[in-house]
């Protein structure tokens, strides 16, 4: 290999791609070409660097320099600044969110200075198309030490030791879970990952396999070793398409370099991995739907016992993991249990990775610690929320998942501490909300979601959800009355102990946890008719203050049922509330704030 | 199997290792409210009525799903629980049209009487209603989607009991829809019409047309008797009222077709829509036309007594089908044979099952680890068998071979296919189990070996020796079939099968003359027979041809025995009287014989 100079690391995570950092990296190489400089930078595409928002992202070794939002057209002059004349290029460097000033290097950066990467420790680092860049990061030492020098039964109690418990959701122990796969009965076994994330606000098993696929392929193979099973299977959505090429690709490279397949390391030990693409289902990421869909069958959840690890793929004991689970592997076998049990808190070991949204100044992924708290997240990771506005609450777990008010702002961020403020870690998808939010529409944004998801298999979470979803949308329309918040409660327990599977049992979150918090909220909607928000449409209304309305019409020009009209004799508008279909776009088009929402 | 031990609410009770919780509380007699749970097919936990609480289980457990465990503790019966079930009932009640004065299954159907039983007496939520499709395509059964509660009892049924795979859930969530090959009318779907799906459905969803709307089923009676449709003689319950039979159901007790039925037992016995023959018909001027009973017997001595007279007791022949009962046939016998002496009488079909075998029954088949199907479309004849060789393989990973060219979608089932018309049959059979061959070898692998075998291969009893040799002592079991439900009754009695009727047979007689193969025979012969009588339940083109009719019930009103296919002996009951003008078979001859 040439020594280069520098190296330009493209973020060409699906963030990244769609914003456009292809004719990105095409601009880069022609530049670095035209100035003579291609034998001394290279341009590397990686995995997700974790801050969507600011993509295409570049980052610049050896000096960590970060610069976003790089279009083409910045190509030769960021060339000429940072390669030519050795400055930095500060056009496309972030701006502190605090302070204003620039940030130069990533090191700087709270977004990720406040991280800790162990499941994302390769994403935006190495080319996940290349298996060398894996191998050279030590890629594939565990599973030949494994393989050649420990047994089993070492790699379970290491996994004990480390405490690591399942991401995709559930939490359980995953040193406990290979050990009953390992033990339970019979000849055949199989080694499942999870990649269906159906969670609509997370994304981060999509930038492991997108950026360190090998990491989770490693890992499966070190699972098979431990629980005796020789064949793997990766569960993906078809929505993934970039995903599954990666993964595909990673696989072939890992069987042609002898890491899959017959006899790994010379040893009697075989393992490979297939693919198979799911739908899409949100109910396919359930394990028992996920493996009647790898059989073949409707992906539909079935009643547990017996569990997967007794009698999963085909009846056979089955091993299911979540990607970020699997992620996690590879390093607790080279440092050992005990290192990753060292962070985290007691209980919760190690790193999660939360996808960060919503009224949010950095989105993406971040990974820290587990315990590190809600304010961290949101004001020293995230910027805080922008705009002005006030933090009102954090959804976190998707729509299985609750939410946090900003009393709870200093909770530490792990599964028992959100347990109990009846929350959920989840898979890790971390939404923020403003003032600007209705509790009550979130809720009711969530239940349908639900409602949509739902298999249909059991009543209470096939019509539950549904009239779930219906006292809502009463509640909305402030058509409801007190009876009907009792009802709602009443039939969200129900919901809650008698559904089949975990997407009937989880769904009623969101709307118990609005209610525990913002009670107050749902009671203005239907004593009041109020939507404190002003979020829900049939609650609130448009109004022109005369005083500050200068007769533009730009509103009465843009107001599709043609309900505002031109006061007589004056340079004013007026709204027909009568015909006012709620729509706001005169609120968001006048430009003198003389439409008002109340 | 070894005994375990639970207490279940607050009383010891003992169950099997195996059992679910359910079904411990089945054997002690303790109610658990169920609707998806039907047994014999696999549980899929998905209505939730039977949720019970277990110390230090999570949460609450359906008991259908739940292995029974030694020592556990569990709870069927509390408040919590009891209002769950009934907010389960509530949303089903919510869910689509159960505005039960207008359904076909009010009184008779589970749902409700679940809502009964557990105070459901009001629904608080709107009802969601979508506008749902009927399907009435089917000339049998109709699907009112608007009734069905999901619960997928019809669907487990017709794949793992009946083999057919016909049915099937599409779309998800609350569209969640009942559908027969993934959206085709039934009528046009794969569905053989058996009619399980019907007598499994706990709503008025599937429901039968016949009987729709024709009475509850406690204003109906219900008696127990065996289909003569073919020689396994299903065992039925016939419900009637007012003096109809409304429909054939399976007998959900028979340990053989445990409530199964095919087309023909179920439906097309009922169905038909021929004339029947309501009083005594006599030849009078080259016209059939009404007599009375005593009119008629008189012409039918007359016509037989002129024949003896003139050629002696050879040219009298009597021949029944032997579908006929046993009763029907010693009457038959103790006329033509005892009194007539005639050396012509015999029964068309009469098969005696092959020496040296024990019969399989059908648990036998469905329990079988290797099937041997030779020259006999089950699929056609009889097709209960079908359904229990196709749980067999595919419940149970039983494995098959098909020798001969009927069985289509038994020979997608099976490992080994050896197409053979029917006279060649046997010796593809003999070539098949040669010895030393692979086939051989598997019989004598087997535990439970069956032979399931038609005439072409008992009528060549080596070749069914050669092949069973090698099976392990009491093996195998062969379910020899025969043509007609009383074959082996005939064969029995000593009345041979072939009885074509002979040269210079002057008069014939003719029992139980609605079986076409009757036709097929004297049609040819017509001529030749000076008298032709024939006692029959509907008209048919051989009743045209007759001299003397003689109206005979029909099997729904009508007692006897049979003996079935495995040597068995199964009961006819009437349920109805027949029609005022009909007489019994077997009284009428006996009458003749006095
Ligand atoms: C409705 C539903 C959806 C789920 N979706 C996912 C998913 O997308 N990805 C995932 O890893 N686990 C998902 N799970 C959790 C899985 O059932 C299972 O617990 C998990 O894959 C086990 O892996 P872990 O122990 O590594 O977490 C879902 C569960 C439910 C009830
Ligand atoms: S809880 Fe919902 S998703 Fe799960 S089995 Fe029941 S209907 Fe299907
Ligand atoms: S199916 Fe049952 S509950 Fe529904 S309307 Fe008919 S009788 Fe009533
Ligand atoms: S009638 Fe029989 S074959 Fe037809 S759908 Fe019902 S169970 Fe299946
Ligand atoms: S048709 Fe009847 S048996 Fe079938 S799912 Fe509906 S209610 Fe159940
Ligand atoms: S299989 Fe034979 S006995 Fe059984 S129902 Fe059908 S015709 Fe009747």
């Amino acid at each position: 290999m040439p020594a280069y100079r520098s190296t330009v690391l493209l973020c060409a995570g699906g963030g990244c791609i769609s914003c456009g950092c292809l004719p990105v990296r095409e601009a880069m190489e022609a530049e670095l070409k035209r100035r003579n400089l291609a034998d001394e930078v290279r341009v590397v595409q990686t995995g997700c660097v974790g801050s969507c928002d600011l993509g295409p992202v570049l980052i610049v070794y050896p000096d960590e320099v970060f610069y976003q939002k790089v279009s083409p057209g910045d190509v030769p002059k960021l060339v000429d600044e940072h390669f030519l004349k050795g400055r930095v290029f500060e056009r496309l460097l972030v701006k502190s969110a605090e302070t204003d000033n620039l940030i130069a290097t990533q090191r700087e950066f709270a977004f990720f200075n406040k991280q800790v990467k162990i499941v994302l420790e390769n994403c935006g680092v190495i080319d996940p198309e290349n298996i060398e860049e894996y191998v050279a990061r030590g890629g594939y030492l565990a599973l030949g030490q494994v393989i050649s020098e420990r047994t089993p039964e070492w790699v379970i109690e290491e996994l004990k030791k480390s405490g690591l418990r399942g991401r995709g959701g559930a939490g359980f122990p995953a040193g406990t879970k290979w050990d009953f796969v390992r033990k339970a009965p019979g000849e055949r076994k199989y080694v499942v990952c999870n990649a269906d994330e159906g969670d609509p606000g997370a994304f981060m098993d999509r930038s492991v396999l997108e950026g360190d696929p090998h990491r989770v392929l490693e890992a499966m193979a070190i699972a098979g070793f431990a629980a005796s099973a020789d064949q793997g299977y990766i569960y993906v959505r078809a929505e993934y398409p970039l995903a599954i090429r990666r993964t595909r690709r990673a696989i072939q490279q890992a069987r042609e370099a002898g890491f899959l397949g017959r006899n790994l390391f010379e040893s009697s030990f075989s393992f490979d991995i297939d693919i198979r693409v799911g739908a899409g289902a949100f109910v396919c990421g359930e394990e028992t739907a996920l493996l009647a869909s790898i059989e073949g069958k409707r992906g539909i959840p079935r009643p547990r016992p017996p569990f997967p690890a007794v009698s999963g793929l085909w009846g056979k004991p089955t091993l299911i993991n979540n990607v970020e689970t699997y992620a996690c592997i590879v390093p607790i076998i080279t440092r050992g249990g005990d290192w990753y049990a060292s962070i985290g808190t007691e209980k919760s070991k190690g790193t999660k990775v939360f996808a960060l949204a919503g009224k949010i100044r950095n989105t993406g992924l971040v990974e820290v610690p587990m315990g590190t708290t809600l304010r961290e997240i949101v004001y020293d990771i995230g910027g805080g929320v922008p705009n002005g506005r006030k933090f009102k609450a954090a959804q976190t777990g998707g729509p299985s998942g609750g939410c946090i008010p900003a009393e709870h702002l200093d909770i530490p961020m792990d599964y028992e501490s959100l347990a109990k403020v009846g929350s959920i870690v989840g898979s890790g998808g971390l939404i923020i909300m403003d003032e600007d939010s209705c509790m009550v529409d979130v809720a009711k944004f969530f239940m349908e979601f639900c409602t949509d998801e739902s298999c249909g298999k059991c009543p209470p979470c096939r019509v539950g959800t549904r009239q779930i979803y219906g006292l809502l949308d009463k509640i909305t329309k402030g058509e409801a009355r007190i009876e009907d918040l009792h009802l709602l409660e009443e039939l969200c327990g129900m919901v809650k102990e008698s559904s089949l599977c975990g997407l009937g049992q989880t769904a009623p979150n969101p709307v118990l946890s609005t209610l525990r918090y913002f009670r107050d909220e749902y009671l203005e909607h239907i004593v009041d008719r109020r939507c404190p928000a002003k979020v829900c449409p049939s609650l609130i209304r448009y109004s022109i203050d005369e005083a500050a309305c200068t007769g533009c019409s730009l509103c009465a020009r843009n107001c599709p049922e043609n309900t505002i009209f031109k006061v007589e004799d004056q340079k004013k508008y007026r709204i027909d509330p009568a015909r006012c279909v709620k729509c706001g776009v005169c609120f968001d088009v006048c430009r003198f704030g003389a439409v008002v929402k109340s | 199997m070894s005994e375990i031990s639970l207490t279940i609410n607050g009383k010891q009770v003992k169950g099997e290792r195996g059992d679910t919780i359910l079904k411990v509380c089945e054997r002690s007699d303790i109610y658990v409210p169920t609707l998806c749970h039907y047994g014999g097919v696999h549980e899929v936990g998905t209505c939730r009525m039977c949720v019970v609480e277990v110390q230090g289980g999570r949460a609450l457990t359906t008991a259908c799903t739940t292995p029974a465990e030694d020592g556990m503790i569990v709870k069927t019966e509390s408040d919590a629980i009891q209002s769950l079930r009934r907010a389960t009932l509530e949303l089903l009640f919510s869910e689509r049209n159960h505005y039960c004065m207008f359904c076909e299954a009010s009184g008779d159907c589970e749902l409700q009487a679940l809502a009964y039983r557990h105070g459901m007496d009001s629904v608080r939520y709107p009802n969601l209603y979508p506008k749902m499709e009927l399907d009435t395509s089917h000339p049998y059964l109709a699907l009112d989607q608007n009734r069905c509660v999901l619960c997928r009892r019809c669907v487990r049924v017709c794949a793992e009991l009946v083999g057919a795979h016909s049915l099937g859930m599409r779309e998800r969530g609350i569209e969640t829809l009942l559908a027969a090959d993934g959206g085709e009318p039934l009528s046009a779907s794969s569905c053989v019409s058996c009619g399980a799906c019907v007598q499994v459905c706990p709503t008025g969803a599937l429901f039968d047309r016949r009987s729709a709307y024709r009475g509850r089923e406690k204003d109906c009676t219900t008696v127990k008797s065996s289909c003569p449709e073919c020689a396994l003689g299903c065992a039925v319950e016939l419900v009637a009222r007012s003096g109809q039979v409304l429909r054939v159901e399976g007998d959900v007790e028979s340990p053989e077709n445990g409530g199964l039925l095919c087309r023909r037992g179920r439906y097309e016995s009922l169905n038909g829509h021929r004339e029947r023959v309501l009083q005594p018909l006599v030849r009078k001027g080259g016209e059939l036309a009404s007599a009375s009973w005593d009119e008629a017997l008189a012409a039918l001595r007359a016509g037989i007594e002129a024949a003896a007279a003139a050629g002696g007791a050879g040219a009298v022949a009597a021949v029944a089908s032997a579908r006929a009962s046993n009763e029907a046939l010693a009457a038959l016998r103790g006329y033509f044979q005892q009194k007539l002496d005639s050396p012509n009488v015999g029964a068309i079909g009469a098969a005696a099952s092959p020496d040296g075998y024990p019969a399989a029954t059908l648990q036998d088949i469905r329990q079988a680890d290797l099937i041997i199907l030779a020259g006999e479309d089950a699929g056609a004849n009889h097709q209960v068998v079908e359904f229990a060789v196709s749980q067999a393989v595919e419940q149970h990973g039983a494995a098959l071979i098909v020798v001969g060219s009927a069985a289509r979608r038994l020979q997608k089932q099976a490992c080994v296919v050896v197409p053979a018309g029917s006279d060649e049959v046997a010796r593809a059979l003999a070539t098949l189990t040669a010895a030393g061959s692979e086939s051989l070898k598997r019989i004598a692998c087997a535990e439970r070996a069956v032979f399931v075998v038609g005439a072409p291969v008992t009528a060549v009893p080596q070749a069914l020796a050669a092949a069973a040799q090698s099976a392990r002592d009491g093996w195998p079991r062969v379910l020899a079939l025969a043509p007609k439900g009383n074959s082996r009754g005939a064969a029995q009695a000593g009345l041979n099968g072939g009885a074509s009727v002979a040269k210079g047979v002057k008069a014939a007689f003719i029992m139980a003359g609605d079986d076409t193969e009757m036709l097929d025979r004297f049609l040819p012969q017509r001529d030749e027979i000076g008298f032709l009588a024939v006692q029959a339940s509907y008209r048919s083109p051989l009743v045209e041809m007759a001299d003397v009719v003689l109206p005979a019930p029909v099997w729904t009103e009508k007692a006897g025995t049979m003996v079935n296919a495995q040597g068995r002996e199964v009961s006819l009951r009437p349920a109805v009287a027949p029609p005022a003008g009909v007489r019994d078979e077997a009284d009428v001859l006996a009458a003749l014989s006095q």
